[in-house]
């Protein structure tokens, strides 16, 4: 865990990233598309953000999701979100929440607003050593126990906004 | 409770999608689920936005295997057709609309076990004869009346 000190921000491996933050690369991706799947397995929410090189080997990603669900039967069920990524060479995960990252067993009309936040540095859970020969595709998965989850979900009263999104920043590794 | 045409509608279908997959053996993919009936078009049933999935990808848990699940070799035959498909999601959305409506105006279940532990006989009839009443309001081939109509306090409330 990143934590704030006097000078900057702090990681665990005792880096300190400083100075002004004003050339990392930021993008973000939205999408209203309800989707769901028929296993308990990985289903792609069409959440994609694809990173430029990054500036350095020693950079770090912040990589935030948040997604609305809803149940498409009235029964328990489960769901947790999964960050993947590609960099050119074959594709990992990054993050794994598992299918019960948050679950019901009673039947009833579930919604769920999931989120996940990781900071890849190349050594989280597969992720990739980063290099700057290579780009970075991030995309975002959903999990589900019992197959009767909608992801992306507009079925909730009252939203306004996202359904689902992926936010990704480059914190430059030069800085730390 | 939402209980409006639209999320009847998308939650049969998503239950006749599960057991057809289910009963094939095999997985599905859908995006932008459709609203009403009138949606359900061949294009759509057609279209990269409804897929069926072979068996196997039901065990993919990689994320290389998770990036594959929609491209041409993942997709399995359509296990019913079009025609097969409307008619039983047809009578999966009537069963629905009257299961659910039922449900959102049922006395509270509470009702009923206070009066067998009170052994109030007539509260037990009471509780009995609103149940019917709403039986005989909602009958299986009832038609779901319009989002408009949904006049149960939180029907159309998420």
């Amino acid at each position: 865990m990143a934590t704030m000190s006097g000078t900057g921000l702090t990681f665990p491996d005792s880096s300190v990233l400083s100075g002004i933050i004003g050339t990392n690369y930021i993008a973000k991706w939205a999408t209203a598309t309800q989707v769901t799947h028929g296993s308990s397995q990985d289903a792609y929410l069409n959440l994609e953000v694809v990173m430029p090189a990054p500036k350095t080997n020693n950079s770090k990603y912040l990589v935030m999701a948040e997604v609305h669900c809803d149940d498409t039967n009235s029964g328990g069920g489960g769901v947790g979100l999964s960050i993947w990524v590609d960099n050119t060479a074959s594709s990992y995960w990054v993050n794994q929440q598992g299918t019960h990252a948050d679950y019901y067993s009673g039947g009833a009309d579930h919604y769920w607003t999931i989120q996940s936040m990781i900071m890849d540095d190349g050594n989280v859970a597969q992720s990739p050593a980063i290099n700057t020969s290579q780009r970075r595709k991030y995309r975002l998965y959903g999990d589900n126990h019992n197959g009767n989850m909608y992801f992306c979900t507009t079925n909730v009263g009252g939203r306004i906004g996202w359904t689902g999104y992926l936010f990704v920043c480059e914190l430059d590794g030069g800085l730390f | 409770m939402i209980n409006t045409t639209e999320k009847i509608f998308q939650n049969s279908f998503a239950q006749t999608v599960t057991e057809i997959a289910k009963d094939a053996g095999i997985g599905f993919l859908y995006n932008s689920p459709p609203n009403n009936m009138s949606d359900l078009t061949e294009a759509y049933w057609d279209s990269d936005n409804f897929k069926w999935l072979k068996a196997e990808t039901l065990d993919y848990n990689t994320a290389a295997e998770a990036a594959k699940v929609g491209e041409p070799d993942t997709i399995a035959p359509a296990p019913c057709t079009y025609a097969e498909f409307k008619t039983k999601l047809e009578a999966k959305y009537t069963k629905e609309t009257y299961q659910r409506l039922r449900k959102a105006e049922y006395p509270p279940i509470e009702d009923y076990l206070d009066a067998v532990a009170k052994g109030d006989t007539a509260q037990e009839q009471a509780y009995k004869d609103a149940c019917t009443a709403v039986k005989t309001k909602y009958p299986k081939d009832y038609v779901h009346p319009g989002n408009s109509k949904l006049t149960k306090d939180f029907s159309k409330i998420a």
